[in-house]
């Protein structure tokens, strides 16, 4: 019931198309001495694209070798490439007897004003780089060719996160640049423990996933399972943290996330400084933090920003939202259409008053507006927003209030259903969230049939379930099972920061001791 | 994997049909039973039924502007109670649901049968609320659900939640429901008091709604005497006079108020009062080698002067301890009075059978053979410790100020 099977038909496909790639780069794979032979290589392997430029150079360095720079010219800066490659190349008074591959260093090490630069001889390496933005120098004579970063990938710059606002606190999200999110990350911890593992996955993609963790606080099993999971990946292309998410969890069939993705940076900090694990994905403003329980999805940052007091009823108030998400519209049919004994009288007729002449049983009735909502609340997501208002005049209006007044749906299952739909907005990670709606319509079915009992059944089916979760070896519903009384401080509600931060210096600490 | 998901899947959208949507009742198909009524007609039990009309009630679909009747009144008749329930379905559209069944009218000629069918019903149903409060009524029961209540939209509820406010604050009459009378009728006694539910005032009935159309109603409905059953059959009535004792000898005081006056004298009116806010009383027997039974009453109760009209000043002590005095022996009068009252119907419906057996089980075996006739022969020792807690903003009482101010 609770398992979707999302996933594994994408995975089939990636395996495949991986092989085939794996199969085309298969051929020679160093530079020659030959200038032109290199170009032709590298043209064949790009299938002559018409964004590659070749451009050849005649260098005062060494007047009578041709020089070529190969680069793509969308990837790349123009005024980079002018600046600090081409013009230092051509007006250079420096004049050297080295030729071939000491010619090559000479460029590299007296030339060439531009920071990240190497020389490589593997050509496949070149053509790698030439895709990521870098210039590729080669000279007649020199089996190698000097690679120079002059990339210009177009982004969004760092604004404002668009999923999970927050009142008090830093106001900047991640963008789609791996680059700008790991800058982003320490900028906040400027720690030298402070690990990033860079990994590259997707045979066509060659996405950029890197691991952010720190050295002495994060649990190297952990890490290491993380790693060995991104490394054994065997697909072609990575567009999105959730490929990532969904090919390294524990668990396939589950409705729950053993993940956590967020856009905030101050969030990923947090993690990381209490010894999870981010995953960075290139391409996506949503990191990855792992291992989490599912008491966390409920935490946001903000939590730690207000008082202890307001942010431990408002984490009161998520836990309860959460169950009312679940659960609200199966009560409400359990009790109209089995438990009638259970409302106070008065309650119980005006229910009654409202149900006469409604001409659907009460299952029915709920699976409605249920499922309009969820159209609704889809349409919303996918709309342009210019259409915005009118879906709303027509969702509150036509859908609401003129059902209730034709007699088809009841104003209290109206009533049930948009607060069961407002705790779901409650929830900060959206994944969770969604599993919520999930379960709700298999409670509501339970409930339509078997009552209570049926709801019960069901908690305890996702209560067993949970219990047997794991998220990368850390049991999903810690710490309520194993119990850990110490971990309560800061689960269900958030105890003051004095006693938190002792807790946060003391795991550090213990960690430190434990590798001496 | 895939083979076990499937097969859990199967059986699991297998189960839903299976179990065919098993007891469910729509709200719509129900009929609300607010309050019933048990009459006993020509040798057959005559069941009546208060239903409710949901959209006459709720304010949403504006049924009581149209002039609809909120609840509407029908009743069946078979040889036995359940028989009779089970008929109603040939006249009535809908299925009758009693859970949230309020209050059960009893006609004295039925409670004269006995009440032991009714009891049985709802110790074997499920159903059928314990807290279900009963009543009896001097004539027909019927008429009695037929009523409505000023304000009060549904007549059972609004009964059921008369008889606790009265049980609440003025404690002259106990909220008898079927599980305190089961408690009671298995207990020791056999016996217990349930108070009679009438309309008072002109015979005009109250049973449409242009009765309640005038800012005065011509009758009304309340509580009269207390009905005394024993084993499950009436045995007879105490005037209200005579029930408020009860109360006090059986240790059920909440709230109540007491007027006395001021010189003792029985005769003279008794126009100051007292509320009782704490009240407790110690009761123990004692049998005497000579077969006699004696009761002690120990009562402890406080309260707040509500009136006073006598003249003396309460700020000494004496006259304090005086007024103390006079309560406490309008206690015991009233207890003297229904003692009296409920030694001649021989029933026992104050617990004294419960409080020997507890103390002296060995002799309770032999005593409950006969219990009633020994009930009647309980000689009472009662004393009344009253103690003035409060006594109000005033010392003295208005007139004597008056007189006061002006010398």
């Amino acid at each position: 019931m609770f398992f979707g099977k999302q996933g594994s038909g994408v995975k089939q496909q990636m395996k495949n198309t991986g092989q085939r790639t794996r199969a085309k780069h298969g051929g020679s794979s160093k530079l020659g001495s030959s200038l032109k032979d290199n170009l032709d290589k590298l043209k064949t392997d790009l299938h002559n694209s018409s964004d590659l430029e070749i451009r050849p150079i005649g260098s005062q360095l060494a007047p009578e070798v041709p020089m070529t720079a190969v680069y793509i010219g969308e990837l790349t800066d123009e005024t980079t490439l002018n600046e600090y490659i081409l013009r230092p190349l051509m007006s250079t008074i420096l004049r050297t007897e080295a030729r071939n591959e000491k010619l090559v260093h000479i460029i590299l090490e007296r030339v060439v004003e531009v920071g990240a630069a190497y020389i490589t001889t593997d050509i496949d390496e070149c053509i790698q780089r030439l895709l990521d933005g870098y210039c590729l120098l080669l000279v007649q004579g020199a089996a190698c060719g000097l690679l120079i970063h002059i990339s210009n990938m177009e982004g969004r710059q760092v604004s404002e996160p668009t999923a999970e606002t927050v009142l008090r606190g830093p106001q900047q999200s991640f963008n789609e640049n791996i680059g700008t999110n790991i800058n982003l990350v320490r900028q906040i911890i400027r720690s030298p423990s402070l690990h990033i593992d860079s990994l590259q996955v997707g045979s066509e993609t060659r996405t950029q996933v890197a691991l952010l963790y720190l050295d002495d606080v994060a649990e190297p099993e952990i890490v290491n399972t993380i790693r060995s999971r991104i490394e054994a990946l065997q697909i072609s292309s990575v567009l999105e943290s959730g490929y990532i998410e969904s090919l390294i969890q524990d668990r396939i069939y589950t409705p729950f996330p053993t993940m956590k993705n967020t856009e905030r940076p101050d969030a990923i900090a947090g993690g990381i400084l209490e010894g999870q694990i981010a995953i960075m994905v290139d391409g996506s403003p949503f990191v990855l933090l792992a291992p989490v329980t599912l008491f966390q999805l409920f935490h946001t940052p903000e939590d730690y920003y207000n008082r202890f007091d307001i942010a431990s009823f408002l984490r009161l108030i998520r836990f309860t939202a959460f169950f009312i998400s679940m659960t609200l519209p199966a009560l409400y049919i359990a009790v109209t259409t089995f438990h009638q004994e259970m409302l106070p009288t008065t309650l119980l007729i005006t229910l009654a008053a409202q149900r006469e002449g409604i001409p659907f049983p009460g299952l029915v009735e709920a699976l409605l507006m249920e499922l309009t909502f969820e159209v609704l609340r889809e349409a919303g997501v996918r709309m342009p927003r210019a259409i915005g208002p009118a879906i709303s005049i027509v969702g509150a209006l036509v859908l609401g209030q003129a059902a209730v007044e034709a007699g088809i749906v009841s104003a209290g299952m109206v009533m049930v259903v948009s607060f069961t739909a407002i705790c779901n907005f409650v929830i900060p990670q959206l994944n969770i969230a969604i599993s919520a709606r999930l379960i709700r319509f298999t409670f509501m079915l339970l409930a339509g049939v078997f009552g209570f009992i049926g709801i019960v059944s069901g908690i305890l089916t996702v209560l067993i379930h949970l219990a047997g979760l794991e998220s990368f070896g850390m049991p999903y519903m810690s710490p309520i099972a194993p119990f850990d009384w110490s971990k309560m401080k800061d689960n269900f509600i958030r105890a003051p920061m004095k006693y938190l931060l002792k807790q946060k210096a003391g795991n550090v600490i213990n960690r430190r001791s434990k590798q001496e | 994997m895939k083979k076990r998901l499937l097969t859990l899947l199967c059986s699991l959208v297998m189960m839903l049909p299976l179990a065919g949507c098993w007891n469910r009742v729509e709200m719509n198909e129900i009929g609300i039973v607010t309050a019933t009524a048990l009459d006993w007609d020509n040798g057959k039990w005559v069941v009546s039924y208060q239903l409710v009309i949901p959209q006459a009630i709720s304010s949403q679909s504006g049924g009581s502007s149209r002039g609809d009747a909120p609840v509407n009144v029908f009743s069946t008749e078979g040889t036995s109670m359940r028989k009779a329930i089970g008929d109603a379905s040939r006249e009535m559209s809908r299925k009758l649901y009693f859970a949230h069944n309020q209050i059960i009218v009893v006609s004295e000629a039925a409670a004269k049968k006995g009440i032991s069918t009714i009891l049985e019903i709802y110790m074997r149903n499920t159903e059928a609320r314990e807290t279900v409060s009963m009543f009896i009524a001097k004539g027909k029961a019927r008429t009695l659900i037929e009523q409505l209540l000023p304000i009060e939209k549904i007549p059972g509820t609004a009964i059921k939640q008369l008889v606790k406010n009265e049980a609440n604050s003025n404690s002259l009459y106990p909220d008898m429901t079927i599980y305190r009378i089961l408690q009671d009728l298995l207990g020791p006694g056999q016996s217990t008091g349930i108070p009679q539910l009438m309309i008072a005032g002109s015979r005009q009935a109250l049973n449409s709604l242009d009765s309640l159309k005038t800012t005065s109603t011509a009758a009304k409905i309340k509580f009269g005497d207390l009905a005394v059953l024993s084993g499950d059959k009436l045995k007879g009535w105490l005037s209200q006079e005579e029930a408020a004792g009860v109360m006090w000898l059986s240790n059920q005081i909440k709230r109540v108020t007491i007027p006395f006056n001021c010189s003792g004298n029985s005769e003279a009116p008794k126009s100051s009062s007292v509320i009782v806010a704490k009240a407790g009383a110690e009761r123990k027997p004692e049998l005497l080698p000579d077969g006699r039974i004696k009761m002690y009453l120990h009562v402890k109760a406080e309260g707040t002067l509500l009136e006073y009209t006598c003249a003396d000043n309460l700020e000494d002590p004496k006259s304090l301890k005086q007024t103390e005095e006079r309560i406490a022996e309008e206690i015991k009068s009233e207890m003297m009075k229904s003692w009296k009252a409920i030694s001649r119907l021989e029933t026992d419906i104050v617990g004294f059978g419960a409080l020997i057996n507890r103390t002296y089980p060995q002799q309770w075996k032999k005593l409950k053979q006969d219990w009633n006739t020994s009930f009647a022969a309980i000689e009472p020792e009662i004393d009344v410790h009253f103690k003035l807690v409060r006594i109000g903003f005033s010392n003295q009482n208005f007139k004597s100020i008056q007189k006061k101010a002006r010398s």
